[in-house]
């Protein structure tokens, strides 16, 4: 359909490319040169100095079994966690980017605004900040203890609870911010006809509203598991010596085992697994295209 | 409607064949009351989100405020107006902050400039390699950012480029870019093209088409992806790290504070990005407001 | 790298491109992308960048730039100018002072490269713990000490000057030393913490933590177990680790931390932690309850030590530095700040001058009984290094 469009603008034949051209050249210096460096280091066995390794490339796929057969828990627990935080997000994310694109009126934009201001405090300040209100002395877990929710001597800090509302939490804006601006296309005029003719309730949303939101919802998943999938600040701040995610060990190999080749091999698988999970994710949703 | 009006709002057929199908058949529409306690119910929930989003904020606020005794300003001690009065006190803080400033406010302008033409190039057009375009745009958000830093920082070495700035800036447009790309996509797609087609058609040169009828058509969404590339770059801690030399920013003087001390001035500078932030949004639907009103064509 | 006029490279803004190349050929990228000069021009919107760009690159003849830990001198005051202030005006050098060293392996991890081909590192002299000193020896990274240019260094305290890292102080000179022990609060224990196995003690359940730097973390738990890191091997590093593994499948352990201990003791998280010695004492404003213990099995001494790197731009103002600080007035200064114990002879009278309650707290001029309970690490191989740290990484990393 973007081609019918295109057909009236003249100088599609060259355009496109030239407009690609900037974004195009500079990955492929800052992204993919040092991506490709990097899979030969995962392929590599290593010598001399242990600080200051030499490289041989040569195919040395035992990297890839030391990462997975180490390390299986922290991948799984990895994706179970930004799985959680993804879906917290949307439960979460979904309503209130509905209420601001249909329901807050004038004060929309207003609205709108304020959701993106978290994204302004820098993510290091708002965990802490979260490290603060879950304190074990903190109003919060006194809270529960007093209703009986948590036992006298439970916590809520260094828990995988916690570190599964940190991740929520910090990319909930991730998540929100493109379902609205999907909500936020619908022609008024469908959701009104669709209103009058469906009952009001949830069909005219199921029939309507819902599918015409899920490139939103598939970007906003996108981005927001991802970056959970990856993180190690919310696990190294508010989980505890048993909830360490992937991205620590990864930390870990690049700076303190100093294992160049495992951790390398760690990261492309990773990154494999998300790229596989965002293109099955493209095809069960249908959507054409990748976010 | 002509053809290239029809094809630029596809929305349309869906649920028009939808619709008729619902005239047919008749459905069980649930009682007014119902239907009242299940928007009040959605409307508690999106509430509910809100407070979630905005508990810590407070928080960071109201901590600006604190008077702690010692060195870590965790735990509420008293009202105090000091940190603000000496909000710019810690030497190192403060350049922090600026170097943050600056690192940000240059990387988005690049990064803004090179995404959003990717986008149009990819919204606008359907051309060979574009699906290609569209997915290598993604691999970025797929890599960790301990793999983007430090890979960044031996292509920095080996390029002999002095880590600092510099670096840091490059570094923050690498992952800028594909945000921006997805943002403003997401922002340009289902848009109607036609306005731009019409002021070709009736001899406007491309230059001024773009300039008066494209531009105020995307800004928006621009708008939007800067203000999250801004803040993506002033968040990151992982890329800056390894490729900062001995630059440091807010969110690294944060990191190594965190360790040993935490004064309330961390909280005053976020409060204030946070207000210059209000003033900012407000500034944009100014902005939106006056683009609206002034649109040539529209 | 390229430094033109700063007002020449202004004219090509990133405002001008957004117009004149976005619309003319669509063309940004290339070149431009590639050039450094331009993006620090851009970044100097301001005098201050300015400033701080050149001087973070670039060092040289009156500029002294020092790389230390946070918090680890004492900051400018109301009555007094502070330690680097102070040192300008003696000298008339210029000290750019940026406390950008906040873990030693994060730090090395950042320099290698740059060492390893000779380019500058942006600091002229920083601060590192032992162990690093003895990896930045052994890879040729550190410049010689010139004891003709450091009168003061005969000050330095005899127990201190052959030490396994850098036998006769050739490149280094301590800053301060420490002991890793236990800090706890005394509110939450309900009494004096005086052994390591409380770490392991049931009752803490979940209120511990521990260190997650290897000698940090096992130097104690081996001490605990009978052995000693004079002399430790494989075997006891493992059968440590073993301990450590074990009880955080317990949940005994609560996390495994860098310095970031502090603020969970602070808050009343933990009741017991592996912690710094001079942490506690400064942590002590935020919680009276806090305490520390060098344990009775004997806790780890540490030391944190000035070098040069080769790349230093200023090696001779590095050495007036160092000859400063070895001054026990001047360190005194210093030592009543940071709360560690000074390597440098004749502080605990200067100390007494400015305040004798810290003179005579033996966490910061330690007694011969204390001194007794500390321990070194002998040396290690580059292949135990990364053998013993890859087991205990995989205690605190799964």
């Amino acid at each position: 359909m973007a081609g019918v469009a295109a057909e009236g603008t003249r100088k599609s034949r060259v355009a496109p490319y030239l407009l690609s051209i900037p974004a195009l050249a500079w990955l492929a210096v800052f992204f993919v040169v040092p991506l490709w460096s990097l899979l030969r280091t995962s392929l590599s066995t290593t010598s001399g100095s242990v600080y200051l390794p030499e490289q041989t490339f040569s195919w040395e796929w035992s990297n890839y079994a030391t990462a997975f057969s180490t390390y299986g828990t922290q991948f799984t627990r990895s994706f179970v966690y930004a799985g959680l935080a993804t879906l917290a997000a949307l439960l979460l994310g979904y309503p209130l980017a509905y209420v601001i694109a249909f329901k807050a009126g004038r004060f929309k934009n207003v609205l709108l605004g304020l959701v993106i201001l978290p994204f302004f405090v820098t993510f290091l300040v708002r965990t802490i900040a979260w490290k603060t209100i879950l304190g074990d002395d903190g109003w919060v877990v006194s809270l529960l203890q007093t209703v009986g929710i948590l036992g006298p001597d439970d916590h809520i800090l260094s828990t995988a609870f916690a570190v599964v509302l940190g991740l929520t939490y910090n990319f909930l804006p991730f998540m929100l911010l493109p379902i609205y601006v999907s909500l936020e296309k619908i022609d008024m005029r469908l959701v009104e006809a669709a209103s009058d003719l469906y009952s009001p309730g949830g069909r005219a949303f199921r029939k309507v509203i819902l599918p015409l939101s899920l490139p939103g919802v598939f970007a906003g998943t996108l981005l927001t598991f991802i970056p959970a999938a990856g993180d190690f600040i919310n696990a190294q701040y508010l989980g505890s010596a048993n909830t360490t995610m992937i991205g620590t060990v990864i930390q870990k190999q690049f700076l303190i085992i100093k294992d160049y080749p495992v951790a390398a091999a760690l990261s492309f698988v990773l990154m494999a697994i998300i790229l596989i999970g965002v293109l099955v994710y493209a095809r069960v949703l249908g959507t054409e295209e990748i976010a | 409607m002509t053809a290239a009006t029809r094809a630029a709002v596809p929305e349309m057929h869906p649920a028009t064949a939808e619709t008729r199908v619902a005239v047919i058949e008749k459905r069980f529409v649930p009682p007014r009351w119902l239907r009242r306690t299940g928007s009040v119910l959605l409307r508690m929930w999106a509430y509910f989100a809100l407070v979630f989003l905005f508990l810590p904020i407070a928080v960071v606020v109201l901590f600006s405020f604190n008077d702690p005794v010692g060195k870590f300003n965790l735990v509420w001690k008293g009202f105090s107006l000091e940190a603000w009065q000496n909000a710019f006190a810690i030497p190192g803080l403060t350049s922090a902050f600026f170097t943050s400033l600056q690192v940000g406010a240059v990387s988005t302008v690049f990064a803004v400039i090179i995404g959003s033409l990717i986008a149009l190039a990819l919204v606008r057009y359907r051309y060979k390699g574009g699906a290609a375009t569209n997915l290598f745009l993604v691999l970025p958000l797929t890599a960790p950012e301990v793999v983007l830093g430090s890979s960044l920082l031996v292509l920095f070495l080996d390029m002999s480029w002095p880590t600092g700035f510099s670096t840091i800036v490059v570094a923050h447009i690498s992952f800028q870019i594909s945000f921006v790309a997805v943002t403003v996509k997401a922002r340009l797609r289902g848009f109607d093209w036609t306005l731009e087609d019409a002021a070709m058609d009736l001899g406007s040169p491309p230059l001024r088409t773009f300039l008066r009828v494209t531009f105020p058509l995307i800004l928006p969404g621009i708008i939007a992806a800067a203000m999250l590339a801004f803040a993506l770059s002033l968040d990151d801690f992982i890329v800056t790290f390894f490729v900062s030399g001995s630059e440091v920013t807010y969110p690294l003087f944060v990191n190594s504070a965190v360790k040993t001390s935490l004064p309330p001035q961390i909280n005053v500078l976020a409060t204030i990005i946070l207000l210059v932030s209000l003033a900012l949004i407000g500034l944009n639907e100014l902005v939106r407001h006056w683009r609206t009103r002034g649109l040539p064509v529209g | 790298m390229m430094r033109g006029p700063k007002h020449r490279i202004h004219r090509i803004t990133a405002q001008d491109l957004s117009r004149r190349r976005f619309l003319g050929t669509g063309f940004v990228g290339g070149g431009l992308a590639l050039s450094p000069a331009l993006l620090a021009a851009c970044g100097g919107g301001n005098e201050e960048s300015e400033t701080s760009d050149d001087t973070s690159s670039e060092g040289g003849a009156g500029i002294l730039r020092i790389s230390n830990w946070p918090t680890y001198i004492d900051p400018p005051s109301d009555e007094d100018p502070g330690t680097v202030k102070e040192f300008e005006e003696a000298t008339g050098l210029d000290v750019q002072y940026k406390e950008d060293v906040n873990d030693n392996e994060e730090f090395f991890a950042k320099i290698k490269e740059p060492l390893s081909r000779g380019q500058d590192i942006g600091t002229d002299l920083f601060i590192v713990t032992d162990f690093l000193v003895s990896r930045l020896i052994s890879l040729g990274m550190l410049e010689k000490l010139d004891d003709a240019k450091l009168p003061n260094k005969t000050n330095l305290l005899p127990t201190l000057f052959d030490v396994g890292y850098d036998p006769g102080r050739v490149y280094s000179l301590p800053w301060f030393s420490g002991f890793t022990g236990l800090g706890y609060n005394i509110e939450m224990t309900g009494g004096e913490i005086t052994s390591t196995a409380a770490l392991f003690d049931p009752k803490y359940k979940g209120e511990v933590t521990m260190l997650s730097d290897m000698r940090d973390g096992l130097g104690m738990v081996i001490l605990l177990d009978g052995g000693t890191t004079e002399e430790v091997t494989e075997a006891d590093i493992q059968k440590a680790a073993d301990r450590v593994q074990a009880a955080k499948d317990d949940g005994q352990i609560r996390r495994f931390t860098g310095n970031d201990y502090m603020d969970d003791l602070a808050q009343g998280n933990i009741a017991i932690a592996q912690a710094y010695s001079g942490d506690i004492q400064q942590l002590q404003q935020d919680n009276p309850n806090l305490r520390f213990a060098v344990p009775q099995e004997g806790g780890v001494i540490f030391s944190d030590n000035m070098v040069i790197p080769t790349t230093s731009q200023n090696v001779d103002g590095a050495f007036q530095w160092m000859d400063y600080v070895y001054n026990p007035a001047n360190n005194a200064q210093i030592t009543a700040y940071v709360a560690y114990i000074s390597p440098v002879r004749g502080v605990a009278d200067e100390l007494a001058k400015i305040d004798p309650e810290l003179a005579a707290n033996p966490l910061i001029v330690p007694t011969d009984e204390l001194l007794a309970l500390g321990h070194d690490w002998r040396p290690l191989t580059e292949d135990e290094e990364v053998k013993f740290s890859e087991i205990y990484a995989e205690v605190t990393a799964s």
